[in-house]
C-alpha cells in the first residue's frame, strides 16, 4: 500500500509538470499581449504593471476583425448544418442497403477517401474551384461538407448497424410513414449521441482549419476566416511583437470561452464517438 | 447518464448553430450586395498591388484621383503572398481590372502571350514614360505594361556609426572584408541579414554572383548546358563570397526574416544591410534615427554592377469591364504630379520623364543605374518562371546548412547542365 | 409520389454523390492525369509526357531531403504521442482529486488551430527561450533552436507533441476507465505486479485506441503542413521541409504544378501502404474488448 501511494505522489508531481508545459506558453501569450514593446523589451516573463490595451485596440482598429470573426462562424455553422443534413442521411441509407452493389461501391468509395491525404487533390480542386467561380465563402462550405463526407458516413454507419434495429422502422412502415418521415422522426433522433461527436469534431475541424481557406479565400480580405487572418496579420506585422501577441488572445478567446462552457460535453462528445466507433 | 449529457449538448450546439447560421446566411446576401458594383453612374475599379511597401501612398494617389473623377472609385486590394492569388485569380477569369505586375520576369512573359492583359501598344498611356524602360519590357513587339519606378540593390550602411568608428565606405570586395571585420571588432555586427525569408537571400546572392567575375559571364554560365556549377570560377567565388556574409551576419540570421534584419539596422546594432531600395520606407519606419546611406556591392576592381529592374509597374486585364475607366487611372499614374509624388515619398526612381526621386541614402547607387555599363537587370530574369523562387531557397538552404555539393548540383539539375 | 418513396433511399445518397463526386472523386482523377502533363499552373496550354514526372522525382534531391524529415517525423510523432499518451492517461486514471481540472487542462491544446499554436511557440523559441537561456546562463539556450538545423526539428516535434497529445490523452483515459475494476483485482489475487496487470488485463482494452491513434498521427505526420509554415516555413536549409509543403511550395511557388501533383501521388501510395500494413498488423493483436 505504501508503494501505491508513493505512486501517486510521483503521478501528482508528473502532472503538475505537464501542467506548466501546457499553461506556461498561454500565460506568455496572455501577459505580452497587455504590455507595451518596451515592456517587454525589459522583461519578457513579469506580469505587466498595468493593462495596457493599445496591442488590443490596435488590432481592431488596423483589420477588420469582427468581419474574419464573423466569416468563421459562419463558415462553420452553414457547413455544420449541411453536414447534419447530408451526411447522417447518406450513412442511413447505406446502412440499410449493404446488399445492392450501389450503396456498397458508394461506401467503400467513401471510406478510401479517408486515407487519401488532402495534399493528392489540393491543387486539382484548387483548379476545379477556380473554373467554377467558388473561390469564395460558399465554394468553401461545399469542401468542407464534402470532406467531411468520409469520416462522417464511415462512424454513423457503423452506429446505426450497431445500435438501431430494423424492426423500428419497419413498425414505422407499417403505420404508413414515408421512409423520409420515418428518418426524420425516428432515426435522426437516436442518433444524437454521434451527432453530438460529429459536430464537435467537424466545428473544429472547419472553424482551425486554415490550408483550405488559405487556398480559396486569400484572393480578398473580406473573405478572411480567423485563422488565415493570423497568418497573413504575422507576414505583415511581424516586428511587433505585443500586437502579434494580442492577435493570437484575440483569435484564442472565442473557442476558448465554447471550450470553458461545454467542456463537459465536448469531452464526452469526442470520446464516446470514438471509442464506439 | 453520459448519453442524456451528449443530447443535451447535442441539443444546445445545434440550437446555437442553427441561429447563428440563419443569421449570417443573411449577412452573406448583404456583402454579396455590396459586391455588386455600379450604384447609379458611379464605376468601381479594383487595383491589385503586390508592393506591400507602397500601399499607402497608392490610397492618397488614390484619393487625389478619386476628387478628379467623382464618378470612379478605385478599390485597392493588397493581400500576403499575393503573387500566388494573383495568378490563380486570372486563371479563373477573374482577373482584376488593374494589376501591378513586374513586366522584367518571365512568367509576365508567359502570361501576356496567354492574352491576359490588354494591349496597351498605341495609346497614350505610355506617352510620358522614358522608352529606355518599356523597349526592354516588350512582348513580340507590343507594351501590356507601363513601368513607373525602379529598383536597385546595394548594401545599406549607417553613416553615423561609420564616421564614429572611422570607417570609409568600401569601393572593393577586398575593403568589404576589412571594414566587416573592423566592424566585428568593434564589437557591432557588419551584416543584417534574414536568411529565414528564402527571397532576401536570393537577391543577395544573384547580386554576389553577378559581381563575382562580370555580368556576361554569370549570364552565360546560365545559359550553357555545358558549365558545370562546381568547375566555374564565379559560382565558386559566389560561394565564398556567401560564406563571408555569413560568418560576418548576426547570430541568428538564419532564424530572422527581412523585418527582423531591417530592425536590426534601424536599431544601429547592425551596420551594413544588403538589400534592394525597397528597404527605405521600411527602415524609416523601424525608427532609424541615424544617417544612413548604400553603397553597390563591390567587386575586386572597385567598378561594381548595380542589379535592378523595374518596380512598380501596372498592367490592365485584358477582361475588364472598365477599360476606359482603368486606362484613365494609370494614365493618372504616369502624370508628372503623381509621379513626383510618389518619388518623393517612395523614393525610388522615376521612369517618368522628367520626375526625379529626391532620395540622398540611395542616390549613390541609383546614380548608376543610367551609367553605361554599371546596371545590370536581374539574371532571373532570362530564367523561367519560378526559378528565382527555387534559387532563393536553395541558396539560403547552403547559407544556412552549407552543403556545397547540394547547391551545386541543383544548379547543374535546373539549368539544364546534365 | 409511392414511387419516390420505393426508391427514397437512392434519393437520400443524391446530394452526398454529387458532391463526392465533383469536389472529390473527380479532383482525384484529375490530380493524376495532371501528373502526366508537362503544366506550370500559368500557360494556357500543356502537353502530355507520360510518367517523365515520377522518373525526375526519384532523381530529385530535394525529395529525397523532404522525404527523409517527413518519414523521421511522422515515426518519432507515432511512437511519442502512443507512448506519451499511455503514460499520461494512466497517471490521469491513477489521481482522484483534480482529475476533471487536469482533464480540461490537457485537453486545451486541441480546441486551438495548429496555426495559432505554431506562431505563438515560434515567437516564444525566438524570444522567450533565448532571454530565459540568457538569465540561467545556458548558452544552448540563448538562441533560437528554430533556427538551428540540427535543433529544428525537435522543436517542431516538441510543438506538434505539445497539441497533438491532447486528444490521444483523452482517448486512452476513456479506454483506461473501460477496463473493468474486476478482472484488475482477480487479476491481483493471482499474484500478478502492476507491470504484468498492466500487459495482460489493461493492453488488450487499450489496442482499438492505439489503432486509432496510430492512423490518426501516421497521417498527420506525414501530411504535416500548417504547423511547418507556422513555425519554420520548411527551414532553417530546407531542414523541416515536409512534404506536405514541398507540394505546395512547387505547384504554387515555383511554378511546377504537374511535378507537384506526381509527388502528391506518391505520397497517396506511402499513405495507402501505411494503413493496410497498420490494419493488417493490428487485426492480429485485436481482442475482442
Amino acid at each position: 500500500m505504501r508503494t501505491e501511494k508513493r505512486l501517486t505522489a510521483v503521478s501528482y508531481i508528473l502532472l503538475l509538470m505537464g501542467l506548466v508545459v501546457i499553461l506556461t506558453p498561454l500565460y506568455l501569450t496572455l501577459i505580452t499581449a497587455f504590455k507595451t514593446t518596451k515592456e517587454s523589451a525589459r522583461n519578457f516573463f513579469s506580469f505587466p504593471t498595468e493593462l495596457y490595451l493599445g496591442n488590443f485596440q490596435e488590432v481592431i482598429n488596423s483589420n477588420n476583425f469582427f468581419q474574419f470573426f464573423a466569416n468563421s462562424i459562419m463558415i462553420t455553422a452553414v457547413s455544420i448544418v449541411l453536414i447534419l443534413l447530408v451526411v447522417p442521411l447518406t450513412a442511413y441509407a447505406i446502412s440499410r442497403n449493404l446488399d445492392k452493389w450501389y450503396f456498397k461501391t458508394f461506401y467503400i468509395l467513401l471510406i478510401l477517401g479517408i486515407i487519401v491525404p488532402f495534399q493528392v487533390i489540393m491543387l486539382p480542386v484548387t483548379k476545379l474551384m477556380t473554373q467554377l467561380h467558388l473561390l469564395n465563402r460558399v465554394g468553401l462550405i461545399f469542401l468542407y461538407v464534402t470532406f467531411a463526407l468520409t469520416q462522417g458516413v464511415f462512424l454513423y454507419v457503423g452506429y446505426i448497424r450497431t445500435t438501431i434495429p430494423k424492426e423500428l422502422e419497419e413498425a414505422a412502415y407499417v403505420d404508413g410513414c414515408t421512409k423520409f418521415r420515418t428518418y426524420c422522426s425516428i432515426i435522426f433522433p437516436l442518433l444524437a449521441p454521434l451527432t453530438a461527436t460529429i459536430i464537435i469534431i467537424n466545428a473544429f475541424w472547419i472553424w482551425n482549419d486554415f490550408l483550405l481557406p488559405l487556398l480559396i479565400l486569400n484572393k480578398a480580405e473580406t473573405y478572411w476566416t480567423l485563422p488565415l487572418f493570423q497568418y497573413n496579420f504575422k507576414s505583415t506585422y511581424s516586428v511587433n511583437y505585443n500586437l502579434l501577441f494580442s492577435s493570437f488572445v484575440l483569435t484564442i478567446i472565442p473557442i476558448m470561452t465554447v471550450y470553458v462552457i461545454f467542456q463537459k460535453q465536448i469531452i464526452a462528445g469526442l470520446t464516446g464517438g470514438a471509442v464506439k466507433s | 447518464m453520459r448519453n442524456k449529457k451528449a443530447t443535451w449538448g447535442v441539443a444546445l450546439l445545434a440550437g446555437v448553430l442553427l441561429l447563428s447560421g440563419c443569421g449570417s446566411k443573411a449577412n452573406n446576401n448583404v456583402a454579396a450586395n455590396n459586391n455588386s458594383e455600379s450604384e447609379g453612374n458611379q464605376v468601381t475599379i479594383e487595383l491589385f498591388n503586390q508592393k506591400s511597401e507602397i500601399k499607402d501612398y497608392m490610397e492618397q494617389i488614390i484619393r487625389n484621383f478619386e476628387e478628379e473623377n467623382p464618378n470612379i472609385k478605385v478599390n485597392q486590394v493588397q493581400v500576403p503572398d499575393s503573387r500566388q492569388v494573383l495568378y490563380s485569380r486570372m486563371a479563373s477569369n477573374d482577373a482584376p481590372d488593374i494589376m501591378s505586375i513586374f513586366p522584367n520576369e518571365s512568367d509576365f512573359r508567359t502570361q501576356a502571350e496567354s492574352d491576359y492583359f490588354l494591349d496597351l501598344t498605341d495609346t497614350d498611356l505610355l506617352a510620358n514614360v522614358d522608352p529606355t524602360y518599356y523597349e526592354d519590357v516588350k512582348v513580340n513587339g507590343k507594351d501590356y505594361s507601363v513601368p513607373l519606378t525602379m529598383n536597385a540593390y546595394g548594401i545599406f550602411y549607417n553613416v553615423t556609426k561609420f564616421n564614429e568608428l572611422g570607417l570609409t565606405v568600401p569601393t572593393t570586395w577586398g575593403e568589404l572584408e576589412n571594414t566587416a571585420k573592423a566592424i566585428k571588432e568593434k564589437g557591432k555586427i557588419p551584416f543584417a541579414t534574414s536568411f529565414k525569408d528564402a527571397w532576401t537571400a536570393g537577391h543577395l546572392t544573384e547580386a554576389l554572383i553577378t559581381n563575382a567575375e562580370n555580368p556576361e559571364a554569370a549570364a552565360k554560365f546560365f545559359a550553357d548546358p555545358a558549365a558545370k556549377a562546381e568547375d566555374n570560377a564565379g559560382i565558386q567565388k559566389m560561394i565564398t563570397q556567401m560564406d563571408f556574409i555569413r560568418d560576418y551576419s548576426q547570430a541568428d540570421a538564419a532564424g530572422n526574416g527581412y523585418n527582423e534584419a531591417v530592425n536590426l539596422f534601424a536599431t544601429g546594432e547592425a551596420l551594413m544591410l544588403p538589400q534592394g531600395i525597397w528597404a527605405v520606407p521600411v527602415i524609416d519606419m523601424a525608427g532609424m534615427e541615424d544617417e544612413y546611406k548604400m553603397f553597390p556591392v563591390p567587386n575586386d576592381s572597385g567598378a561594381g554592377v548595380v542589379t535592378g529592374g523595374i518596380d512598380y509597374a501596372l498592367a490592365i486585364s485584358a477582361e475588364t469591364k472598365h477599360p476606359e475607366e482603368a486606362k484613365k487611372f494609370v494614365k493618372f499614374m504616369t502624370e508628372q504630379k503623381t509621379a513626383q509624388f510618389l518619388a518623393d515619398n517612395e523614393k525610388s526612381p522615376s521612369t517618368v520623364n522628367g520626375v526625379k526621386a529626391n532620395s540622398p541614402q540611395t542616390e549613390d547607387v541609383t546614380k548608376l543605374l543610367s551609367e553605361n555599363g554599371r546596371f545590370q537587370p536581374w539574371l532571373h530574369f532570362d530564367w523561367k518562371a519560378g526559378l528565382d523562387s527555387s534559387w532563393g531557397t536553395e541558396t539560403s538552404a547552403y547559407l544556412i546548412i552549407k552543403d556545397k555539393g547540394a547547391l551545386e548540383s541543383w544548379i547543374n539539375k535546373e539549368f539544364g547542365k546534365n | 409520389m409511392k414511387n419516390f418513396n420505393r426508391h427514397a433511399h437512392y434519393f437520400f445518397t443524391l446530394p452526398a454523390l454529387l458532391l463526392y463526386a465533383i469536389f472529390f472523386i473527380y479532383p482525384l482523377i484529375n490530380g493524376f492525369l495532371y501528373s502526366l502533363t508537362d503544366w506550370d499552373g500559368l500557360s494556357k496550354t500543356h502537353k502530355y509526357i507520360g510518367f517523365d514526372n515520377y522518373s525526375e522525382l526519384l532523381s530529385d534531391g530535394r525529395i529525397r531531403n523532404s522525404l527523409g524529415f517527413t518519414f523521421r517525423y511522422a515515426l518519432l510523432l507515432i511512437v511519442l504521442t502512443v507512448v506519451l499518451g499511455v503514460v499520461i492517461a494512466l497517471l490521469l486514471n491513477r489521481v482522484k482529486k483534480f482529475q476533471s481540472f487536469f482533464r480540461t487542462t490537457y485537453f486545451f491544446p486541441a480546441v486551438l488551430s495548429l496555426i495559432t499554436v505554431g506562431l505563438i511557440w515560434n515567437q516564444l523559441f525566438s524570444q522567450a527561450l533565448p532571454a530565459f537561456g540568457k538569465a540561467i546562463g545556458s548558452e544552448m539556450l540563448s538562441k533560437n533552436l528554430l533556427s538551428d538545423p540540427s535543433w529544428a526539428f525537435y522543436g517542431v516535434l516538441f510543438v506538434s507533441l505539445w497539441q497533438g497529445l491532447a486528444i490521444p490523452i483523452l482517448l486512452f483515459l476513456a479506454a483506461l476507465q473501460s477496463v473493468p475494476q474486476d478482472l484488475l483485482e482477480a487479476a491481483s489475487l493471482d499474484g500478478a505486479n502492476a507491470w504484468q496487470r498492466f500487459r495482460s488485463v489493461v493492453v488488450p482494452f487499450l489496442i482499438p485506441t492505439l489503432n486509432m491513434v496510430v492512423i490518426l498521427s501516421a497521417k498527420n505526420g506525414i501530411t504535416a503542413f500548417d504547423i511547418i509554415v507556422a513555425m519554420t516555413g520548411g527551414g532553417p536549409g530546407r531542414t523541416t521541409e515536409s512534404v506536405g509543403l514541398l507540394v505546395y511550395n512547387f505547384a504554387f511557388k515555383e511554378f511546377k504544378f504537374s511535378y507537384a501533383s506526381a509527388l502528391a501521388m506518391i505520397l497517396f501510395v506511402i499513405i495507402g501502404l501505411v494503413s493496410i500494413i497498420q490494419i493488417r498488423s493490428s487485426s492480429r493483436y485485436e481482442v475482442n474488448a
